[in-house]
């Protein structure tokens, strides 16, 4: 009887130690620009992980006991500040992979980085550059090669403008691309470019900007700015006296509450490209927009979704990264992502082939002061 | 478009030489480069929408953004410069000093608004357009030049024609001197870092109000455009900032309109450049001084 109990004890203590030994906490680095010229992005970027964070840790989605360390870590859109912060996680074994950094060349001087000291990253700049750096490093976001087709082709074929003024930041160059695409894009399809036009990322006076485009001939004004500055540019461009038959178009920036916000009418019958359609479109994004509004007491935006998508992949591939993930797991593992069901996009993001990532776009005008699917 | 694109440019102008001449102020007293100056520009914007939209009338609520900044501004001098003066060497460690301040208030903007960028609610200043000679002009903007006519006079006439002004202008010219003679320093100091905090602030409202825009960094863009104002203009004089500010945004929407809106940075700084080759001291840095007002 005594030996029984004490074999019996000594298995429960087993089992326990077992238990424990196989509870284990992965660590990923959330690096983004928390402040500095991309803050804008960056900022927006960890609310969502930290909302995608608490879901992945109370889901239990990592295994029983299981969970997902993140810290969060401010590449100041800074080049010298963002390789110094991963040179200190890659030396530090316990951080498998690192979701960032922000932006454009911050993101690709951190991509080559890492590619040197072998450790994933996964940027929220889509810049193609990210993944020449090679195989360790991806990005979380459509390059402008997949998205911005979507809206140049509106605007091109659905919309049929012929002769287009661009307004664009030179700052940033994921925005600088995307413009430049659209150029391209509508080049190819036989539209006049009237003019491209560049303003500051913290500028705030377009009112000789205005004057100017509004006297110009055109049918289409193309904004590649955030949201916020968007809709500050197209009130100007309104007061400035715009001809109201004039269609503006944007990209995915402009699918934030913000646009609408600030906007107000000026901002009615503007169409865009969206990652995130407000409010959701389905059952799992309007889940996320519902939990994100009760956290944080706003509505969410597209970078906002991003981030909760982009944590979202990371516990996917961790997921399937093995009993004992490592870095090399975790690259073959993002690699290797294909329909995990992200609020951002049209339904479920997966990396082709050649690493691009694949999650689709909606075309959405303002109507009503709200976002809806653009006629066809 | 030439007229409209000179009254855009004089309205910009405008605002310019409201944030400009607190900088030249404190520098004009001083001597001291006030980079907290844009930091503090952005905070009266901050104050005066956070006021708005707790159900503050606008009124008020740029009285106390106004109020605000000036005392922000004070309180910049206590941490930032006024030990530097006791030990002697103020010029060189003030301009890191206020840098620290800046990005502190910065931070906290930041903090406060989330990064996101704000602007005051729709109404609360009335959107109303007038039309004549082929232009449009805002009652905002006829409000701002106006604001900037009186202000510009009253701060002139007060650096000018009052016994307070007197004693800042004597400071200026020789702190010693002037503290034998029985004017306390410190009092002039708290009187031009509260005039140009308010006048910062002041012009942080009316930024934030026509430009639809509150960002914890606006202040930034501001900050760069006043130190060419206040260097082309001539180092602390309010005549040469004025003056300099609306040529300045003239040529700015002149550049975007006839030239290139990529060109107007460009333009602006080799206009700069070109100044201090021919005119060290800017164009009115000798003749209108603070130092030459306390001589006559």
């Amino acid at each position: 009887m005594k030996k029984s109990r004490i074999l019996g004890s000594a298995a429960v203590l087993a089992l326990m130690s077992a238990s424990v030994a196989s509870a284990a906490e992965y660590r990923v680095i959330v690096l983004q620009s928390l402040t500095g010229p991309a803050a804008f992005i960056g900022a927006a970027f960890a609310d969502g992980a930290r909302l995608a964070e608490a879901q992945i840790n109370a889901s239990g989605v990592l295994g029983a006991g299981n969970t997902l360390s993140v810290e969060y870590a401010d590449d100041a859109t800074d080049r010298t500040q963002t390789m110094s912060l991963i040179a200190r996680y890659a030396a530090d074994p316990s951080v498998l992979a690192i979701l960032g950094p922000t932006s454009g060349a911050v993101a690709v001087a951190g991509a080559a980085s890492a590619n040197e000291m072998q450790v994933p990253v996964m940027t929220t700049s889509n810049t193609m550059d990210v993944l020449h750096a090679g195989p360790w490093s991806f990005i979380l976001t459509q390059p402008p090669q997949v998205t911005i087709p979507y809206i140049a082709d509106y605007a091109a074929q659905v919309a049929g403008v012929e002769n287009c003024t661009l307004i664009g930041i030179r700052e940033n160059e994921a925005y600088v691309t995307l413009q430049n695409t659209f150029e391209e894009s509508l080049r190819a399809q036989g539209v006049n470019i009237v003019g491209v036009e560049q303003i500051g990322i913290q500028d705030s006076d377009f009112a000789a900007l205005s004057t100017k485009v509004a006297s110009q001939d055109q049918d289409c004004v193309f904004v590649s700015a955030p949201a916020s500055q968007a809709a500050n540019v197209i009130v100007q461009l309104r007061q400035a006296g715009l001809d109201p038959e004039v269609r503006i178009f944007g990209h995915n920036s402009l699918a934030s509450p913000q646009f609408v916000e600030r906007g107000g009418a000026a901002v009615e019958g503007v169409t865009f490209i969206a990652d995130w359609v407000p409010g959701g479109y389905d059952d799992n994004s309007r889940a996320f927009d519902a939990a994100f509004t009760t956290q944080f007491g706003r509505a969410p935006d597209n970078w906002n979704a991003i981030g909760f998508g982009g944590l979202t992949i990371m516990a996917d591939a961790l997921s399937r990264a093995g009993d004992a993930p490592t870095r090399e797991s975790m690259r073959d593992a993002l690699a290797a992502t294909s329909g995990v069901a992200v609020p951002a996009g049209q339904g479920l993001y997966a990396l082709d082939a050649e690493r691009v990532p694949r999650v689709g776009m909606s075309v959405l005008t303002v109507q009503g002061g709200a976002f809806v699917l653009a006629p066809r | 478009m030439l007229l409209q694109q000179i009254l855009n440019g004089t309205v910009s102008g405008a605002v310019y030489a409201l944030f400009a001449l607190g900088f030249t102020l404190i520098f004009g007293v001083q001597k001291l480069l006030n980079l907290a100056h844009g930091a503090i520009f952005m905070a009266g914007a901050f104050i005066a929408y956070y006021a708005t939209i707790n159900g503050l009338p606008f009124w008020f609520a740029v009285v106390l953004a106004v109020i605000a900044t000036g005392l922000v501004s004070i309180v910049t001098d206590f941490v930032a410069f006024r030990q530097l003066r006791k030990q002697g060497h103020a010029e060189f460690a003030a301009i890191v000093t206020s840098l620290g301040v800046d990005l502190i208030l910065m931070n906290i903007a930041q903090q406060v608004s989330r990064t996101q960028v704000l602007s005051f609610p729709f109404g609360t200043f009335p959107v109303e357009f007038y039309r004549g000679f082929g232009m449009r002009i805002s009652l905002l903007q006829i409000v701002i030049l106006v604001l900037v006519v009186i202000l510009v006079a009253a701060l002139y006439w007060y650096i000018h024609r009052t016994s307070f002004g007197r004693q800042i202008r004597a400071v200026s010219s020789n702190e010693t001197t002037s503290a034998l003679l029985g004017v306390s320093s410190q009092s002039v100091y708290l009187q031009t870092f509260f005039i140009a905090g308010a006048l910062a602030g002041l012009a942080g409202v009316l930024i934030g109000l026509q430009f639809n825009s509150i960002h914890f960094m606006m202040g930034e863009p501001f900050l760069l455009q006043a130190f060419v104002v206040v260097v082309i203009g001539g180092l602390g004089s309010l005549m040469g900032a004025v003056l300099a500010a609306l040529f300045i945004g003239i040529v700015q929407s002149l550049t975007i309109a006839y030239l290139s809106s990529e060109l107007s940075i460009a333009i602006i700084f080799t206009l700069l450049f070109v100044t201090l080759l021919f005119f060290p001291n800017g164009f009115f840095g000798k003749a209108d001084t603070f130092a030459r007002g306390s001589r006559r």
